[in-house]
């Protein structure tokens, strides 16, 4: 399946297309005719108002919800058309972090990012606890193995997350607002992760924030959301003075209050 | 709006709501048959479900045996008939109060548990998660508590059926100075094999299924957050109580 998958796509720069999507909820258009693409082994950062459907997308890119209009493609292939078999071969390749971090808080830290190699792995239980405890000492939180999620705060959650999202080298990378709640120093970790990540094991990062930090560290490409559509910006170098004037409001916005949260 | 129009509404939205609980009811079947289901998982639900309702279980029935026994022991004296009160009591027990009982308390006690969990999971984003690994809801988390419960409900009613009897058998001698051997031999003249295996091979499996699907499908309809999940659990043990009730009743007419 997955030669076929290579072999269908006929744009192999571009992993994501997103064409004309949307996406409504109890008749209010959330998404109106959104457009973009992702190129392979690139980093995209969204950026968008609360509420305005960041998350949606994400979600959508995953099959995770069905949208309107329009199509998502990955690899070239349309997903609107795959049943939830052909979407789990994709969601193989894509590691998501959620913006609630959804950590099961029936397992432990360890079980729960080791899950998808329990799963999907033919691994040995000494070799998933190998893994794991990798990543985890990547997010700093080695000894938070055996602890429960209930246990940790709420940026230690997002860390666990991150680790769980990783864990199986994923190709693709779909983090809904990694760095929001950490610390600036765990959040730069978080920030120079993606970065290694995306460069190292040449993945494709799409990462939606709200932290000009990682806007301006994690991006190759920014793509604004704004009343149902993407709007195209200029990139980390120049958008803080960015020629659009929603773009320019936003960003700038961020950088006034961003003293306060810190 | 009028009248008519909120009714038709209603209308509406119950064959909606019946309808997706039919499909989501149909998939954990299908799901069950044709994806691999992890032992390990039935197990740990059967535990959970089953073994934890022991307690609870059986203290209802004691309590259940020896007022229904206490109630009849005094009547069917005054009336010369204390001969035939172990066979009276095992009637009841073995047929409705058993059963009916262990489904009402399992109802309370697991189908609010299981709402909870699976309405918290949904609420939090991780039954997305889980399909974000590729791993399918319906066989991780539903099939394994749907098997469970068709499972250990039985195995609760035999044991709920055993302490009503012999707690009645209790009072009966506690309270009435009743002859032990009088109440067992009663029993083994008046019960038959359907009035001993009824309750658990029929009345068991079925309310198992009652339990689990309506737990699980209004689980996974919660919306809202917090409010949300309370809300599901009460909506889960109101739906299971009635359907319990109501399939009792005609389960017990066409068995009996
Ligand atoms: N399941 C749902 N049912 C109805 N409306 C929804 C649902 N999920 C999201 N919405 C609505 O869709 C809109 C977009 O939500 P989304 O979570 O995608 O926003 P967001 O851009 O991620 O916001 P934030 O920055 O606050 O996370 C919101 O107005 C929200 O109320
Ligand atoms: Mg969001």
């Amino acid at each position: 399946m997955s030669q076929e998958l290579k072999g269908n796509s006929k744009d192999s720069k571009n992993i994501i297309i997103i064409k004309d999507l949307v996406k409504t909820y109890g008749g209010q258009k959330i998404l109106a005719g959104v457009d973009f693409k992702v190129k392979r082994n690139n980093k995209t950062t969204i950026i968008g108002a609360s509420g305005c459907g960041k998350s949606t997308l994400l979600r959508l890119i995953l099959g995770l919800e069905k949208f309107q209009e329009g199509e998502i493609f990955i690899e070239g292939q349309p997903i609107s058309k795959l049943d939830e078999d052909e979407l789990n071969i994709i969601r193989l390749r894509f590691g998501m972090v959620f913006q609630s971090a959804a950590l099961f808080d029936s397992l432990t830290v360890g079980e729960n990012v080791g899950l998808i190699l329990k799963e999907h792995t033919k691994l040995k239980p000494s070799e998933i606890a190998k893994k794991v405890k990798e990543k985890l000492d990547m997010v700093g939180l080695a000894d938070t193995y055996a602890q429960m999620p209930a246990a940790l705060s709420g940026g230690m959650k997002k860390r666990v997350a991150f680790a769980r999202a990783i864990v199986n080298d994923p190709s693709v990378l779909l983090f809904d607002e990694p760095t929001t709640g950490l610390d600036p120093i765990t959040s730069t970790t978080i920030e120079n992760l993606i970065k290694d990540l995306t460069d190292t094991i040449h993945a494709t990062s799409i990462v939606v924030t709200h932290q000009i930090s990682t806007i301006l560290n994690t991006s190759e490409k920014i793509i604004m959301i704004h009343e149902g559509k993407a709007i195209k910006t200029e990139g980390p170098k120049k958008i803080m003075k960015s020629k659009n004037k929603m773009v320019y409001k936003f960003v700038n916005g961020l950088v006034d209050t961003a003293p306060k949260i810190v | 709006m009028n009248i008519i129009d909120k009714t038709g509404d209603f209308t509406l939205k119950i064959f909606d709501y019946v309808g997706s609980y039919c499909i989501f009811t149909a998939l954990v079947i299908r799901t069950m048959f044709t994806s691999k289901i992890k032992f390990k998982h039935v197990l740990e639900q059967m535990y959970k479900i089953g073994t934890k309702s022991l307690p609870i279980v059986g203290v209802t029935l004691m309590f259940v045996g020896m007022v229904f026994t206490s109630q009849v022991a005094k009547e069917f004296t005054k009336l010369g008939a204390s001969k035939i009160i172990g066979g009276i009591v095992g009637f009841a027990v073995w047929r409705e109060l058993g059963p009916l009982f262990a489904g009402v308390v399992v109802a309370a006690r697991v189908g609010a548990a299981i709402s909870t969990e699976i309405g918290a999971m949904k609420v939090t984003e991780q039954i997305d998660a889980l399909r974000s690994m590729a791993i399918n809801p319906f066989s991780f988390l539903y099939v394994p508590r749907f098997i469970a419960l068709i499972l250990m409900m039985p195995i609760l009613i035999i044991f709920a059926n055993f302490i009503g009897f012999i707690a009645g058998l209790g009072i009966y001698v506690a309270l009435f100075h009743g002859n032990p051997e009088a109440y067992f031999s009663s029993a083994s003249q008046m019960l038959d094999v359907l009035d001993i295996s009824a309750g658990v091979l029929f009345k068991g499996p079925v309310f198992g299924f009652i339990i689990a699907t309506i737990a699980m499908f209004l689980g996974v309809n919660t919306t809202y957050g917090a409010v949300g999940i309370g809300k599901s659990a009460t909506r889960t043990v109101v739906a299971i109580l009635i359907s319990i009730f109501v399939v009792n009743f005609f389960l017990s007419y066409l068995i009996f």
